[in-house]
């Protein structure tokens, strides 16, 4: 498709397209006004660590995400055991692959509908478990394919030796299994800490995440020590998806 | 141990989905007052606005998302070096929070004064969706054979012509579920609704988050969700008829 | 040391193995020959455990193994590709088995054994940096190492190439000898099964067609079936007249076994016990040379006679002028004894 230079022109700009928005707001974070460019400042970091509230739903969302994310990935790990292992039934594998189809507002709504109707208090916890039913669904996906790859004839070495299932499960399997359950964990920590809608319906006051923060903050536009908070973000992002790329290019060499 | 994983996305996720369906025929209350009622239904009728809105944008946003995405999977698959580098570069966006990038938009939108219209709404929902749309094309690509453009070309058919013709017909699995992801995650959206395009241009997603977190009405919320859901199961049934008979 | 009575095992319509009856005595290198999907590999499986029968019995040294599940045998296999734990290095692969078992001091005893396959200086790498021998070497160690009474090679060599084969063979056929261990190897190859097996049992379909040293199956086949499956050979068919069968109404052949007269049974003659120069001989025959391949040591004809198209093959140095293609030659039969199928 050489001659077509047109086409890949927009394609090209398509790819810079992605990052418009991301290079504004690094842009910005370091603008020491609050609309247009009157210089550069790091005033808003200052603020930025400053700001109670901002900390506070850091630390909220850093306790959902870890808490989840441990829950999740062994949960997940579990599944995709059962999936790829075992003989499940159908309505089984639809059951877990449904907070795949899902849309993130529904997953919310009904978590809402069953934590209030059996009365239980809105808070870390309430989102916590919204996260790992959502979350592990993910890792299961992303250990299942892994798992999939592997030769079962090295399991059955295992038994042939004098392994039992759980010794083959724990010394043989799980080993295989390290760079993609670190790339799932990652992954569903990742999608626990920037989750919004879910958050935004299964919390309470008190326990409001810093995904939910930003929100009010970007709706009223009132502080551009956003702008600061989002560029930190996107540095952690992008070492994050650094190392699941190293982790898992290993993962499938071995 | 299999039941009791079993257990808990029945007691997490299929009970809630059922409590909602059942909500959506029960009267408001604080939250929910369990008597029969069909007013959730009835006030879903007057919100014809916002599901024909999101109908509308999510049909404008999946084609803008392949009139886009598709020249950016040929590019990716155009060039064998740095396939997996550009890959990379079009997940990343995806491991940074996505309220920091509508707001990144927000500031550009503001600047060229489209803040509150429309075309805010639908350009954020593209460039968030894009990737989406991206990676199935990408993937249909990579196992086309590029000589059946050039037999096209060969046979007379213009550049523009062999792609329409030729092409995207034969990548039309990418297509279809590029389409389909698009667009059911599009309909449901709220977050960039609320915060590129406001109130006025409400979709039903903030429609639903409205009466579920604001005015507290939950049989009108369930049954919004309902009938989204069903909506989005028509779509889904018509574009599985379109697949078998298109090819 | 093993006996298997009477095992029955099927998969849906498919009868993989029907009443198979076989015993394997201490020390022996048996093999189990056949083409896919005779139910050789089934049978193997049985043995180690990964498969239930759905009738009949194993019996090791005296007891039964059938409700015994395959980490609780004292047998061992090795799979074709081996299986190694990609995981682990050389030293752990070797040691599995013994660190389940609860032992401490294994460090000598699996440097030892890494020894014996000479793959000591291997012993921190891991499997994928080590060739397809090394891969099978550190394999057989791994399975030696606990002292098996018995241990299963399900094609050993089927991923090695030619010449690696030969060698592979020849050293494990010494490890065999010297550890004294019983081996039940599985293979489609009849090359190896005869060259290397004390007994073996050619299999075809899910039953055992017969059941013996190398050298009787090789002069003597019983069916038809290991006649042409083993080695080359004519089969010409012929009537059967008291003790003769009738190949022509010129050509008869002498018989040992008795069987109906007026029956059509198949007489089994190998190719190298016809010659083509002059001499005495049971019978002979004049025929085309249609095709000849040259082997090395010996050349192979295709002719083309009244009783068929019959394979000679001949040594090359008995062959004082090579026949080409579209010479007449006389075939003569020097065989003392014929195999009747």
């Amino acid at each position: 498709m050489a001659k077509l230079w047109y086409i890949k022109l927009i394609g090209y700009f398509a790819l810079l397209f992605l990052y418009l928005p991301i290079a504004v707001v690094i842009v910005m974070s370091f603008n020491s006004g609050r609309r247009e460019w009157e210089g550069f400042s790091l005033i808003w970091y200052q603020r930025l660590a400053s700001n109670t509230m901002l900390a506070d739903a850091l630390i909220n969302s850093l306790k959902v995400g870890l808490i989840s994310t441990v829950f999740s990935t062994i949960l997940g790990v579990i599944v995709a055991y059962y999936l790829i292992r075992t003989r499940v039934s159908k309505f089984f594998k639809m059951l877990v692959s449904l907070p795949l189809y899902i849309p993130d507002i529904v997953l919310g709504l009904s978590s809402l509908s069953l934590f209030v109707l059996i009365s239980f208090p809105l808070s870390i916890w309430s989102i916590t478990l919204a996260h790992i039913t959502f979350c592990s669904a993910f890792v299961a996906l992303v250990v299942s394919s892994k798992l999939a790859l592997l030769d079962k004839k090295v399991e059955l070495a295992a038994k042939d030796l004098g392994a039992t299932d759980r010794q083959t499960i724990i010394g043989v399997v799980l080993p295989q299994l390290k760079g993609a359950i670190i790339a799932a964990a990652l992954l569903s920590f990742t999608l626990s800490f920037d989750d919004y809608v879910v958050a935004s319906f299964t919390g309470g006051p008190g326990s409001t995440t810093l995904p939910v923060r930003i929100y009010s903050l970007v709706k009223f536009g009132v502080t551009p020590e956003i702008n600061a908070l989002s560029t930190i973000l996107f540095i952690a992002a992008i070492s994050i998806a650094l190392i699941v790329a190293r982790v898992d290019s290993k993962a499938f060499t071995r | 141990m299999k039941k009791i994983v079993q257990g808990w996305y029945i007691l997490f996720l299929l009970i809630p989905i059922l409590l909602v369906v059942f909500c959506s025929f029960l009267t408001k209350g604080s939250p929910i007052d369990f008597s029969f009622s069909l007013e959730g239904y009835k006030r879903t009728l007057h919100y014809g606005f916002p599901f024909l809105r999101s109908l509308g944008y999510a049909t404008v946003v999946s084609f803008l998302c392949l009139l886009i995405g598709f020249p950016t999977a040929v590019v990716i698959v155009s060039s064998k070096k740095w396939r997996a580098m550009l890959l990379f570069l079009v997940i990343l966006p995806f491991w940074t929070n996505f309220l920091v990038r509508i707001y990144g938009w927000k500031i550009i939108l503001r600047q060229l004064d489209l803040l509150g219209t429309p075309w805010a709404v639908i350009i954020g929902l593209t460039y968030i969706y894009l990737p989406f749309m991206i990676l199935p094309l990408y993937s249909s690509l990579e196992r086309f054979d590029s000589r059946i453009y050039f037999a096209a070309r060969d046979l007379g058919a213009s550049g523009l012509q062999s792609i329409i013709k030729v092409v995207l017909p034969c990548i039309s699995p990418g297509v279809r579920v590029g389409l389909l992801f698009v667009f059911i995650l599009t309909f449901g959206d709220f977050v960039v609704n609320d915060l590129l395009g406001g109130a006025k241009n409400a979709m039903i997603g903030s429609s639903i988050r409205d009466a579920y977190l604001l005015s507290r009405n939950w049989p009108l919320g369930a049954s919004l969700t309902v009938v989204s859901t069903l909506l989005l199961l028509c779509v889904f049934w018509i574009g599985r008829k379109w697949r078998s008979s298109g090819t | 040391m093993l006996k298997i009575e009477g095992i029955n095992k099927r998969f849906g319509s498919n009868e993989a193995c029907k009443g198979i009856n076989l015993e394997v005595r201490k020390g022996e290198c048996f093999y189990l020959l056949g083409p896919s999907g005779c139910g050789k590999s089934t049978l193997l499986s049985m043995i180690a455990g990964h498969l239930s029968p759905d009738s009949g019995d194993i019996i090791l040294e005296g007891h039964s193994l059938l409700n015994m599940p395959p980490n609780k045998r004292p047998i061992h296999t090795i799979f074709q590709s081996y299986a190694l734990f990609p995981h682990l290095t050389v030293f752990e692969n070797v040691a599995f088995s013994l660190r389940i078992k609860g032992v401490v001091d294994l460090e000598e005893r699996v440097l030892k054994k890494l020894d014996l396959v000479s793959l000591l200086e291997f012993k921190d790498r891991y499997p994928e940096e080590l060739s397809g021998g090394q891969q099978q070497r550190v394999a057989i160690a791994r399975a030696i190492i606990d002292e098996p009474s018995l241990l299963l090679l399900d094609e050993p060599f089927g991923a090695l190439d030619t010449k690696l084969r030969k060698e592979m063979q020849l050293e494990l056929k010494a490890l065999q000898r010297s550890l004294g261990m019983t081996f039940i190897c599985v293979t489609h190859d009849q090359e190896e099964a005869l060259s290397l097996a004390d007994r073996l049992a050619v299999m075809n379909s899910g039953s055992i067609e017969q059941l013996g040293t190398p050298e009787n199956v090789y002069d003597s086949p019983a069916t038809r079936f290991v006649a042409s499956f083993i080695g080359e050979s004519n089969i010409l068919d012929g009537k059967v007249e008291g003790d003769k069968i009738l190949l022509s109404n010129s050509i008869s052949v002498p018989i040992t076994k008795k069987f109906q007269s007026g029956e059509i049974r198949g007489v089994v003659i190998r190719p190298e016990w016809f010659e083509l120069n002059d001499g005495v001989s049971v019978f002979s025959l004049t025929g085309e040379v249609i095709s000849r391949l040259f082997q090395g040591a010996s050349i192979l004809y295709l002719i083309k006679t009244e009783l068929g198209k019959i394979k000679v093959l001949v040594p090359v140095d008995d062959d004082l002028s090579p026949r080409q293609i579209g010479d007449s030659v006389v075939v003569r039969c020097t065989s003392g004894s014929f195999e009747v199928v």
